[in-house]
């Protein structure tokens, strides 16, 4: 039983099943139907991201789509490398370790993209925190991977 | 997801080791299995089957209820 206080002050009590019952879930569940339209939304959003870094470059401040065009080209070129390599990896790493990993890599993307937006907030707001660099953000998403990895390792893929 | 793997493992007086070669995984996946961590993909839960010639739903319980759920 959960109990919820309303902004008017009422409290109100909602069951468990409310939460848990397997249809209800079942409604609620993201499904590829729903992320194939999902996700195209923060795919524009990344490459507005991409070229307004890069029209931020000096040397591209006449607003020459070159980098744009160049930087777009190497993520896709990557990306297909990427998934080249994780068909691989899927082959020789055995089904528990490979939906570990996979599991982890969630939690890195979320950390990373959650982290960079407050810390983008708050350099709006003044906060006197330094520009967050690649680097920064690889090692962000490397740690919060790991932290994933090991965490699913050790409280299970279902904790 | 429930399982009966560590007692069929028990009755068969095999290590966790011992299992996990049996079936091409490791010693860590076979304790993940059994401590209910990790739930086998469904070739590996077959495989499982097939190894001590049960039927997969006598290895694993799904606590499928039937869907009564009002």
């Amino acid at each position: 039983m959960y109990q919820f206080l309303f902004p008017n002050g009422d409290i109100r009590k909602l069951t468990a099943s409310f939460v848990c019952s397997n249809k209800k879930e079942a409604n609620m569940r993201s499904t590829t139907g729903i992320l194939d339209k999902v996700l195209i939304l923060p795919a524009i959003a990344s490459i507005m991201m991409i070229a307004d870094t890069a029209n931020d470059t000096a040397s591209f401040s006449d607003g020459s789509p070159a980098l744009v065009v160049a930087i777009i080209a190497a993520t896709v070129v990557f990306a297909l490398l990427a998934i080249v390599a994780t068909k691989i990896d899927r082959r020789c790493a055995e089904d528990y370790a490979y939906q570990i990993v996979a599991n982890a890599a969630l939690i890195g993307l979320t950390t990373t993209v959650l982290i960079n937006m407050v810390w983008l907030f708050a350099l709006t707001f003044g906060s006197g925190l330094p520009t967050p660099s690649g680097q920064m953000m690889t090692g962000i998403l490397t740690l919060s991977w790991c932290i994933g990895y090991y965490w699913y390792r050790f409280r299970g893929l279902q904790s | 997801m429930k399982n009966k793997l560590k007692v069929l493992r028990a009755m068969n007086d095999w290590s966790q080791a011992e299992l996990g070669q049996h079936l091409d995984v490791s010693r860590q996946a076979v304790n993940a299995i059994e401590t209910g961590k990790y739930d086998p993909s469904l070739p590996l839960a077959f495989k499982i089957a097939r190894l001590f010639g049960m039927p997969i739903e006598e290895v694993f319980d799904d606590e499928f209820d039937g869907g009564n759920d009002g």
